[in-house]
């Protein structure tokens, strides 16, 4: 267990040894405390997260992948900011990060700008950050021509899926999260695949050839992640579905209560032909992946990639530097997304072009300390500076550290990365396949199910009831659980649906 | 016939050799393992996980001790006051058990033992709320009231049998000379149970050292933190943006680092934990 | 210091004598009471609740207890439980036995010193340590287990992967069964044997097999029964292996009713439930635990 807390938290992961970091002069302190007595703070503290910069930029075996960019950018900024200094807060330590911005915003000593996952409903509800919404639609005046400054992201960043339920905007996002397959280059030349797949049914194919030429096609996806869910979510479910689940709150996301409605209302559920295509699908698809089914307990699969063991991997493209990196890769590799599914596989495909856990990745968020010293404005013109295409590639692309896929449009990134951001990034909706979402019991259940249906060890139909049967006690456990809620905090009023 | 008797014996007594070096090496091999994969960077660890690879990478280990020295000056603290006060408090109560007749001393004593039977997680929750309520939270005496509280179970139900089995006129002839019941059991009972002292002792300190999901409940300051956690904030450290690959190597030199102590305290005290553990006493 | 005066006085001091056991007892009864029986027996209490561990508390009698007999989870965890319990019984019972005899009869003081430093000097390697070389072992695709067996042309095997292999290979984890200290418990049993005792064995023409069935195992009951109380209690609250390397699956192979409380408790936030788990385990535990104390020892009483 301790060591999915400490993977869950890994993307903090390097932040622990951390910067003195802006030359100080002598009277820091005092400069401090007059200016808090005007109510003019003038200094901005950040948590930069994934950005923060490294103590020290020699590259080395401890310290692999160093980081350095965001303070340059910070110096060019004060520059034109005579009297503003920012500051990198150093963070305690993963685990401990989420009850750290809790206790510090309660006590209103939380820095002017930290990081946080998106949506950031949380940080919002408790009017511990502000709206950016007002100074997203002004003018990015870093970026010449520009209209509003969110017209600058990618429109996977910043639209309905990613709103936060009171319909604001509360952070800044400066990369995108998201997922390819990394293929063997030199395996698909071997097995003669001189054009990468197109429909699924090709994908089948080359894992097919692939086997044939000798080696392992595939490796078992993260079953108890969204990551396959998510996949065929999109491979099999089209607009329609969506439209008839995004009712209560029309927002382009499915909120837990309209999961919940969707599936007690038999919108969702294993009767439901594409419930029923993903688990045949899903099997069909198994025959490939190296080491059969399974919930973990392995070498993790990019080890087995980088051996030059395993034809095609699924992976964060944030891997790709890493990969580069590594002395003891031997062959050229590439990235592909999943090609979309055709009538011809499943009579219910969508024959959309999947876009994987596409979704904001390290946000900026304003907090009410920086409302409260006076230093909104200032905090979010730093961040409109930092944002611009010249500065956000800087900050991704940067020669020392994994390069990571920007969220600005139009910034330039480095020759690895380019094969997935000419992807369509203009599709919204991201429908994950609802799977007894009703309980964390059921859903356990229903990955226990699943994977023995994948081993040959249940068949279809006593899987299929077997399932059912979890879905149901997870519905009826959620509503229970809903209904005892005052209407403040959040009971769902079962007229509606 | 007799030097084919005589041989016959060494034979024997080398197989005996052989098959308790194979178990002896096959019990050591962790151990082996442990130090082994300590010296490995990530690739020579994916590479060749079973032997030694060249170059040794000692830098695992400055990088070690270097984030978890606080950590284990904690540990340190936590496990030694907790083992001490384990041992002592449960020499004493097992020695009351043993010695004197009183009312209800059976049913206490059974009262006890089936502690030991309890599942953990029962406890964890309303333990926690307890701890909390008490204001105990992020201050070694969480750690270290319910650790000596916890120990103290397994060391009465051993030392009971150990007291039990000393001729009660050993204790008698120290009472007749004037000695009061403490003093009895400080000067006659406890030196006779040093090894068995040291042998509860070691499995005490044993116990809290590598104790991960207690502390990780009650202790959120870093200042405080124990070594488990410490070494679960290195697995994290040792892993770039986002890519799950533990670091083998570094992991491992920070578990030799922390198994130093106990080492430390095993070779110091191992006469008596060995004799403790084959004193006879340890019997239901 | 006793002033026999009179004879109520003197029943008086006496009581007062008797007393102080009761005083001596009480540092430990307050640390226990506090953290050792207050805990579960909240947690007892907890089971007729519906109990989310936090704010939800609802009073729902022995539903908890009913929910017990449907639970198929818990079902197949106690037939895992059952396999795994015997295996492990069998084998941390009887292999140190064997190895004990074995140190036992050797010539050399020097060597039968060592040989007990060194079974429980690995001791120190932490548990989480040994269950990570256990997973490369195992691991199907880079494990040493496959690469053996692949020298000698057995196919590969999926071990913690394959639903028919993994319960199997969580019993031969304590491989070679003598870890710890159980082995020096034995030697101890055996050394408080009289030599007087073999000498007679010998006299009488005893074959090593006959003595060791008749006159060792009989002599050393006491730490067998200790043994066997320990891993009782050890294996049926167990759940750490299971948790790191399987979380009880795959499917439910691997499933044992202390992991099904653990994923009750923490992560379906069924704590009631959980509770209601722990206070059966616990009788489970107690009255197996009662039995073991009750074996006697054979033909010598």
């Amino acid at each position: 267990m301790q060591l999915d807390v400490s993977r869950a938290a890994a993307l903090c992961a390097s932040l622990l040894i951390v910067a003195i970091l802006l030359p100080m002069c002598g009277g820091s302190e005092t400069a401090r405390t007059d200016q808090s007595r005007d109510g003019v703070g003038r200094i901005i503290r950040m948590v930069a997260h994934t950005y923060m910069p490294s103590d020290d930029m020699e590259v080395s075996e401890q310290n692999p992948f160093p980081r350095g960019a965001i303070r340059v950018l910070a110096k060019h900024w004060e520059r034109q900011h005579p009297g503003v200094r920012i500051e990198f807060v150093r963070i305690p330590d993963q685990t401990a990060y989420v009850s750290w911005v809790r206790t510090q915003c309660t006590g209103g000593t939380v820095a002017e700008i930290i990081f946080w996952w998106p949506p950031g409903d949380e940080l919002g509800l408790k009017e511990w950050v502000i709206p950016l919404d007002d100074y997203l639609d002004r003018p990015n005046r870093y970026v010449s021509g520009n209209e509003r400054w969110r017209d600058l992201f990618l429109p996977v960043c910043l639209n309905p899926p990613w709103k936060a339920r009171d319909g604001h905007d509360y952070f800044v996002p400066v990369d995108v999260f998201m997922t390819a397959v990394f293929y063997n280059k030199d395996i698909f030349a071997e097995a003669g695949i001189e054009r990468l797949p197109e429909t699924w049914d090709e994908f089948i194919d080359v894992q097919e050839r692939i086997r044939q030429a000798g080696y392992e096609p595939f490796w078992c996806p993260e079953m108890r992640s969204h990551w396959p869910r998510s996949l065929f979510g999109q491979l099999l479910f089209d607009k329609e579905v969506f439209e008839q689940l995004d009712v209560l709150e029309t927002n382009g996301r499915i909120e837990g209560e309209e999961a919940i409605r969707g599936a007690s209302l038999g919108i969702t559920g294993l009767h439901e032909p594409r419930f029923r295509e993903y688990l045949r699908l899903m099997k069909e698809w198994s025959q490939y992946w190296k080491g059969g089914p399974s919930l973990g307990g392995s070498v993790e699969s990019i080890n087995l990639f980088l051996l030059g063991k395993l034809a095609m991997v699924w992976q964060g493209a944030w891997s790709l530097s890493q990969m580069e990196a590594d002395p003891y890769v031997e062959f050229e590799f590439g990235l592909f997304a999943f090609p979309p599914m055709t009538k011809d596989t499943s009579p219910v495909a969508s024959g959309r072009k999947p876009l994987i856990n596409a979704s904001p990745g390290t946000c900026y968020y304003v907090t009410q300390s920086a409302a409260r010293n006076g230093l909104a404005d200032l905090c979010a013109d730093w961040l409109m500076f930092l944002t611009t295409p010249e500065n956000c590639e800087e900050l991704t692309q940067e020669t020392t550290a994994i390069k990571i896929p920007p969220a600005v449009v139009g910034t330039k990134v480095a020759a690895v990365l380019e094969p997935i951001m000419t992807y369509d990034m203009s599709l919204l909706e991201d429908l994950i396949i609802p799977w007894g979402d009703g309980s964390p019991e059921a859903l356990d259940n229903c990955n226990r199910l699943f994977e023995l249906f994948l081993m040959d060890e249940l068949d279809f139909e006593e899987t299929v009831s077997r399932m059912e049967k979890w879905w149901e006690i997870g519905i009826e456990e959620a509503i229970r659980i809903n209904q005892r809620l005052s209407d403040e905090q959040g009971r769902w009023d079962m007229a509606k649906w | 016939m007799r030097s084919w008797g005589r041989w016959r014996k060494r034979l024997v007594e080398a197989l005996k050799h052989v098959v308790m070096g194979t178990i002896t090496g096959l019990v050591f091999y962790p151990f082996v393992m442990l130090i082994v994969v300590s010296f490995k960077n990530t690739d020579q660890f994916m590479h060749n996980p079973w032997f030694v690879t060249f170059p040794l990478h000692f830098a695992n280990y400055p990088a070690a001790l270097e984030l978890l020295v606080r950590y284990a000056a904690n540990s340190v603290f936590v496990s030694g006051v907790s083992c001490l006060g384990t041992v002592f408090l449960a020499a004493f109560t097992a020695y009351v058990f043993a010695r004197f007749e009183f009312v209800g001393r059976q049913f206490l004593f059974y009262l006890i033992i089936s502690l030991m039977m309890v599942p953990g997680i029962l406890g964890l929750v309303p333990m926690f709320m307890i701890v909390k309520r008490l204001g105990l939270l992020n201050t070694y005496w969480a750690l270290i009231l319910p650790y000596i509280a916890g120990g103290q179970v397994l060391g009465i139900f051993l030392l009971r049998t150990f007291f039990s089995a000393i001729p009660s006129d050993l204790f008698d002839s120290a009472e007749i000379d004037g000695a009061g019941d403490f003093r009895t059991f400080i000067s006659v009972a406890m030196p006779l149970c040093k090894p068995m002292m040291a042998t509860i002792a070691i499995i005490s300190f044993h116990g809290t050292w590598n104790d991960l999901i207690w502390p990780l409940v009650v202790i959120s300051d870093d200042k405080l933190k124990t070594i488990t956690i410490g070494l679960l904030a290195f697995q994290s450290r040792f892993q770039s943006y986002g890519v799950a690959v533990t670091q083998y190597g570094p992991l491992f030199a920070g578990y030799v680092v922390a198994a130093i102590p106990l080492l430390a305290l095993f070779l110091c005290a191992s006469r008596y934990f060995v004799e403790g553990l084959t004193s006879g006493a340890l019997k239901a | 210091m006793v002033d026999a005066a009179s004879s109520t006085k003197a029943d008086i001091v006496r009581g007062i004598r008797a007393c102080r056991f009761y005083v001596y007892l009480l540092p430990t009864f307050v640390l226990l009471g506090v953290f050792c029986f207050y805990p579960p027996i909240l947690g007892f209490l907890g089971s007729f609740y519906e109990w989310n561990g936090a704010n939800v508390k609802i009073w729902n009698g022995l539903d908890n207890f009913a929910k017990m007999a449907h639970d198929k989870v818990l079902i197949a965890s106690i037939g895992n439980l059952i396999k795994l319990a015997t295996f492990t019984l069998i084998t941390s019972i009887t292999v140190p036995l064997l190895a004990a005899e074995l140190i036992f009869n050797l010539r050399s003081l020097r060597a039968k010193y060592w040989y007990r430093v060194l079974l429980v000097a690995p001791m120190v390697v932490p548990g989480m340590v040994t269950l990570l070389l256990w997973q490369f072992i195992y691991d199907p695709n880079v494990g040493l287990l496959n690469a053996v067996l692949g020298v000698f042309n057995v196919p590969a095997q999926r071990w913690l992967n394959d639903p028919h292999l993994a319960l199997y290979c969580l019993m031969f984890m304590a491989f070679p069964f003598v870890g710890g200290i159980t082995v020096l418990i034995y030697l101890a049993g055996l050394n408080s044997i009289g030599q007087e005792v073999f000498d007679a064995a010998k006299i009488d023409g005893a074959r090593f097999w006959q003595r060791f069935f008749r006159i060792d195992v009989p002599l050393v009951m006491g730490q067998i029964k200790l043994l066997l109380i320990l891993s009782i209690i050890g294996v049926l609250k167990g759940y750490g292996a299971q948790l790191i390397l399987t979380d009880g699956g795959p499917g439910y192979s691997t499933m044992v009713p202390g992991l099904h409380m653990y994923h009750q408790a923490f992560e379906f936030d069924h704590l009631g439930y959980a509770c209601a788990l722990g206070l059966a385990l616990f009788l489970v535990i107690i009255t197996l635990t009662y039995l073991s104390m009750k074996i006697r020892k054979p033909e010598t009483e």
